[in-house]
């Protein structure tokens, strides 16, 4: 993984003839060439992925983010969460771990939630699940308990850095979210 | 999104309570602790900004000479206005003061109109055609909590760090009415300051459970969380001036001479916060005069300014007994006589670099502008002429929004007695007591004022 310093307009690479590049936050194609919309680091993976980490403080959702929430609304078929992004996420009563129709998940308003982002688009509401691929819980659902700290992407993005930062590690049972929310 | 402020996580609420019952907070005060306070003031003296804990206010008072209203020939106008921006918290809207933002209006017109803090008679220039109105508006830059106290106290510190231009009213022979009023740049004369009866502060409470527990200073997570919330306010006399309880839970008699109490005691805190900060600032522009008046001697003849040379103690000398009170004379004398000598060095150095600033300031606010009272007082033109004329004095003006805020200065005024003080507190509860000491003190202080 390398990285770069960049500014909003800077053109950061020529798109290949072929194969794939994963693009994420602060980049857009224009022509054949990648530009940057905001100033920050130019963070790289080996699998392909691009993308800006700046000193942001709203969280905007992508998807594969483990995000943690508050239950705004309910509905019959899905709980509005907020998620501490510009508009609140759907999350649907049948994405948890063996819910059914007769079996709901009992979710009441302001209750804390942790779950995973698996449909974010600017035009779109921004879906959640509480299951993994598998249809696994893995940790994912509500929150009892505890104290839910807002803070910074950058912050966020270093509790979930891994080595695992040494604060949780002291705290012992902590869930990180990628949004600006912690519990 | 539009976010409710009161909305937060039941893991958050029952966190902030179970902490409460061990007698701790979230941000690690004990129950009657305040956040930091730190005040800013204006280098002109129009206003000031005031951050209590990440809560941030800015307090801007902006005078315009007008005509009196007509039932009250010699009185000033004071006019408040509170505005939450949208940048200080999601759940703020932009447009029409929403309910929240009127309601501290008010708490600030009870606090420094209603309860005459403000000595509006002194803001008269000519009885009958010219006074002073003081619009002071207040912008709340960043929602941390507790906004009533963080208004009120920024407000408190603008008003006392304020400076109105001089006058200098030209006698016009027998009629009153030809009389000349002249508004002096600070440069020609020195700026004074408003007199001020007494000195209101507002302390705030949040109400938890059953209202058993409760809090100094709530912030937004706590405000959300709390039952009901109560705010006192008490001035340095220990007179309460105010006191705001609109919604929530209802509370105990005995709670209320808690509260009270608590309020005396933290008042005197933050004032005694307030007042060094003011004093530190009084330096500093003290430091700031001297720099000017050394820099007008040595360019003499600059039109406009009249200003002999006087050696920097003498400056000093006449700024401080210039200021209310007095008290601070000494010491600020003494501070400055001693530092004199660098500071005329400094201003050397510095005369260079202040010279465009200078400059800007003699073209903003002209050397002198004159005024004419007119014979005849026509209630409408008068107003238009003083606003056109005032104007300069100050540049920004908005004449819509001050016709509005006259239409609404006469609606309260005619509302009867203004003046509300409940008495001398220590009247009242003297002291630690218990409630029936506290009730039966109540009583005898109610029969003397009978």
């Amino acid at each position: 993984m390398k990285s770069q310093v960049v500014g909003p307009g800077d053109v950061v690479a020529v798109l290949p003839e072929q194969g794939q590049i994963k693009v994420g936050a602060g980049l857009y194609a224009d022509g054949n060439c990648l530009h940057t919309s905001k100033a920050g680091i130019l963070r790289q993976t080996k699998s392909g992925k691009v993308w800006v980490e700046g000193r942001q403080k709203r969280y905007i959702p992508s998807t594969g983010d483990d995000v943690v929430g508050v239950v705004v609304e309910r509905h019959a078929e899905n709980f509005v969460v907020d998620i501490g992004a510009p508009f609140p996420a759907v999350l649907n009563v049948l994405a948890f771990e063996g819910a059914t129709r007769r079996n709901r998940p009992k979710l009441a308003e302001g209750d804390l939630v942790y779950a995973r982002v698996v449909l974010a688009h600017r035009d779109i509401d921004t879906e959640l699940a509480c299951v993994d691929a598998g249809g696994k819980a893995s940790g994912y659902g509500p929150l009892k308990g505890g104290h839910l700290i807002t803070c910074t992407t950058a912050l966020a993005r270093r509790l979930l850095a891994s080595p695992t930062a040494p604060v949780l590690q002291a705290l012992g049972a902590a869930v990180p979210g990628s949004s600006t929310r912690e519990w | 999104m539009q976010r409710d402020k009161d909305l937060i996580s039941t893991n958050e609420r029952e966190f902030i309570l179970k902490a409460l019952r061990e007698e701790l907070r979230v941000d690690g005060r004990t129950p009657y602790e305040h956040r930091k306070i730190s005040f800013q003031f204006f280098l002109d003296d129009s206003g000031a900004t005031v951050d209590l804990g990440q809560t941030k206010v800015m307090t801007v008072i902006t005078p315009t000479l007008t005509a009196p209203f007509e039932d009250r020939p010699n009185e000033g106008a004071v006019r408040f206005s509170v505005e939450y921006s949208p940048m200080a918290s999601p759940s703020f809207q932009a447009g029409r003061p929403g309910e929240a933002a009127i309601e501290v209006t008010r708490l600030l017109e009870r606090a420094f109109r209603d309860s005459r803090a403000i000595d509006q008679e002194a803001l008269c220039v000519l009885a009958g055609h010219r006074v002073w109105s003081l619009s002071i508006d207040v912008h709340v830059l960043d929602n941390g909590g507790n906004l009533a106290d963080a208004c009120m106290l920024c407000t408190l510190a603008a008003l006392m760090a304020f400076r109105r231009p001089n006058t200098e009213v030209a006698a016009g022979g027998a009629d009153s009415a030809r009389m000349r009023v002249t508004v002096l740049s600070p440069s020609v004369r020195e700026p004074v300051p408003l007199s001020l009866h007494h000195l209101p502060l507002a302390i705030s409470f949040a109400f938890f459970e059953d209202g058993d527990l409760l809090v100094v200073d709530p912030d937004s997570t706590e405000e959300a969380a709390a039952a009901g919330l109560m705010t006192v306010v008490v001035n340095t006399h220990s007179d309460i001036c105010t006191v705001r309880k609109t919604s929530g839970i209802g509370i105990s008699m005995t709670q209320v001479h808690r509260v009270v109490r608590l309020a005396t005691s933290r008042a005197e805190q933050v004032m005694e916060e307030l007042k060094s900060a003011l004093q530190r600032h009084d330096t500093s522009r003290v430091a700031a005069r001297v720099r000017r008046h050394t820099r007008a001697a040595a360019q003499p003849g600059i039109p406009g300014r009249s200003v002999t040379f006087l050696p920097s103690g003498a400056v000093t000398g006449e700024g401080a007994s210039a200021r209310p009170g007095g008290m601070d004379a000494e010491t600020d004398h003494g501070s400055e006589s001693d530092d004199g000598s660098s500071d005329e060095e400094e201003s050397e150095a510095e005369s260079e670099e202040k010279e465009e600033e200078d400059v800007e300031q003699d073209t903003i606010i002209p050397g002198r502008e004159t005024l004419k009272g007119h014979p005849t007082v026509q209630a409408a033109h008068t107003v238009q002429t003083a606003d056109e004329i005032a104007t300069p004095s100050k540049p920004c003006k908005l004449p819509d929004s001050q016709v509005k805020g006259r239409s609404t200065m006469i609606g309260n005024s005619a509302k009867g007695p203004a003046a509300k003080i409940f008495g001398n507190l220590a009247d009242i509860l003297g002291g630690e007591g218990s409630l029936e000491d506290d009730l039966a003190a109540m009583q005898s202080a109610l029969k003397k004022r009978r």
